[in-house]
């Protein structure tokens, strides 16, 4: 059973339970056809849905950490409810993209959602405040308070944004997934998608020219 | 899917053109050519839309490929998986997220086919408490904390975990086939009921370096829920630690426990390179050959082959002896 699944879960357990972040330099479409043969096997074997989740989870935490930040206080749960999403879409996965895209789809989807709901619940992130409570980069701040002030804008800027553009951006700008892949995963045309990118930059193009200045590296 | 303002497709020649694909490869790692390299570069220079999402991007998957503080991904998968099943088995599911088909998920039919199985056991335990609470009446907070998850306890009296760890623990509440909500069961048993709540007990007292509490964890997962995911994961995560901490002897009892459980189990090939290493920490030459033989003979443990043929060979300029070709 599970060889794949019993090599990742060995880097897990033999490094000491350590989160893998950086999927294994190997084939990319054989990993692909491998992954989509476990997602149609793991509609109705566990042990499947176990191996691929294990593959897919990397991508999954990552994009909830990019959205919610390292130390938010219900990071977990959010990981841990990105995870159920994904075994709960597996049975409509048509294999249009790459599992792991899919998921990373539905983790962002879910990462927002949370973030939006915490927001609205009043919900304190122990890593963050609202971007609006933060005084913007003066001549005496750091270039680490600088690249907090930034990452705390584009995390703003994905909320701000409606959810299409936002999952576009973060999926396309941030995790590195191409356009193609987003309008498979997405089911949306890729002129679509390539809109909703523009759209999204030209947001935030209207965000810097409105006065929220953000210094780039090394300018203080 | 509406975009809630625009739903127009980008005009060719827009003045706010951005190279795209110029800047997903360069992300992606792929070769540019060096005008495109100069392309990207002028544009980064002049577009500060670009330049922040680039510039933060990286510190973004920086920040977020520093090394967590919480479950590692297995014990993620090993929750989730455990969280998937547990609402079908025990009440209503997790709230849906409106997917299709998620109401004829096969898992979900085998997950309620489970709970009928465990109803079943529970009438059984049930009565078996019935009968234990007469004999030694429990605290409120205990009987409502086991009856809350009785369907996914078995009450193996005995657990590989158990025994293997009991010489060096000192606890003979790790040995004794207590159940969970009996007087004899260690203090640790009652609250937090499930699998996961304790995988998670014992892995995090495990990091944090409270042994007792650990080996206690371990021991009690193995003994209660020796049949979920948890269990097993926990149990060759329990052997390496003990590896680690130099107890060769129980840890060589842990793998070889999961292995004879779980011949083909997930975690096979971790348990029997876990096992040859215990048995080689043991001066157990040859039980450690054979063991580092049957690591090369696993279908799983294609990972661990050079380590194992390495160690085969150290083991031959060892004790001079000759492998079978």
């Amino acid at each position: 059973m599970s060889e794949r699944a019993s090599k990742r879960l060995a880097v897990s357990v033999f490094d000491g339970g350590d989160d893998v972040l950086s999927p294994p330099a190997r084939d990319p479409e054989a990993e692909r056809g491998a992954l989509l043969s476990l997602a149609r096997a793991a509609v109705s074997d566990a042990d499947a849905m176990a191996e691929l989740l294990l593959a897919v989870a990397p991508a999954v935490v990552r994009a909830v950490r990019v959205v919610l930040g390292p130390r938010a206080v219900d990071l977990e749960d959010v990981k841990q409810q990105a995870l159920l999403n994904v075994m709960r879409a597996v049975p409509g996965f048509r294999g249009e993209c790459h599992p792991a895209g899919f998921a990373s789809r539905i983790a962002l989807h879910t990462a927002l959602s949370a973030r939006r709901r915490a927001r609205g619940e009043r919900l304190v992130f122990s890593d963050a405040v609202d971007i609006h409570e933060m005084a913007p980069p003066g001549p005496r701040r750091t270039d680490a308070e600088i690249a907090l002030y930034r990452r705390h804008f584009v995390r703003d800027l994905l909320l701000r944004l409606p959810q299409e553009q936002a999952e576009v951006l973060a999926l396309h700008v941030i995790l590195g997934h191409s356009l193609p892949e987003i309008g498979a995963a997405t089911a949306t045309p890729l002129a679509t998608v390539k809109s909703r990118l523009r759209l999204a930059k030209e947001y935030l193009r209207k965000v810097l020219d409105d006065g929220d200045e953000v210094p780039a590296r090394g300018q203080s | 899917m509406t975009d809630g303002r625009r739903h127009d497709e980008a005009p060719e020649g827009h003045p706010e053109a951005h190279p795209e694909d110029l800047l997903h490869r360069a992300r992606a790692g792929q070769f540019l050519s060096p005008r495109e390299r100069l392309q990207r570069k002028e544009h980064l220079r002049t577009c500060d839309v670009c330049r922040l999402l680039e510039e933060t991007r990286a510190e973004l998957l920086d920040e977020a490929a520093r090394p967590p503080s919480g479950k590692s991904i297995t014990e993620l998968v090993a929750a989730t998986m455990a969280a998937f099943q547990a609402p079908s088995a025990q009440g209503p599911p997790a709230p849906p997220t409106g997917r299709r088909g998620s109401a004829r998920h096969p898992a979900r039919m085998a997950a309620v086919a489970a709970a009928v199985v465990c109803a079943v056991t529970g009438v059984a335990l049930a009565a078996r408490w019935i009968v234990e609470a007469r004999t030694a009446p429990r605290a409120p907070d205990q009987v409502s904390s086991d009856q809350a998850t009785p369907p996914r306890r078995v009450g193996h009296p005995t657990g590989p975990l158990a025994a293997a760890a009991a010489p060096s623990d000192g606890d003979a509440s790790g040995t004794q086939p207590a159940p969970a909500g009996a007087t004899g069961a260690p203090a640790a048993a009652s609250p937090g009921g499930g699998a996961a709540a304790l995988f998670a007990r014992a892995t995090a007292a495990r990091r944090a370096g409270r042994v007792d509490e650990a080996r206690r964890a371990y021991q009690q997962l193995g003994r209660d829920f020796p049949a979920t995911i948890e269990a097993q994961t926990g149990q060759v995560a329990y052997g390496r630690w003990l590896l680690d901490r130099d107890e060769a002897q129980p840890a060589a009892v842990v793998f070889d426990d999961y292995l004879r459980a779980n011949p083909r189990g997930t975690l096979a090939a971790e348990a029997a390179v876990g096992r040859a290493e215990a048995l080689e920490r043991l001066g157990d030459r040859p039980g450690a050959r054979r063991a580092w033989e049957d690591v090369l003979v696993n279908p799983a443990a294609g990972a661990f082959g050079r380590h194992a043929r390495a160690r085969l060979r150290a083991l031959e300029g060892r004790a001079r002896d000759v492998l079978p070709p």
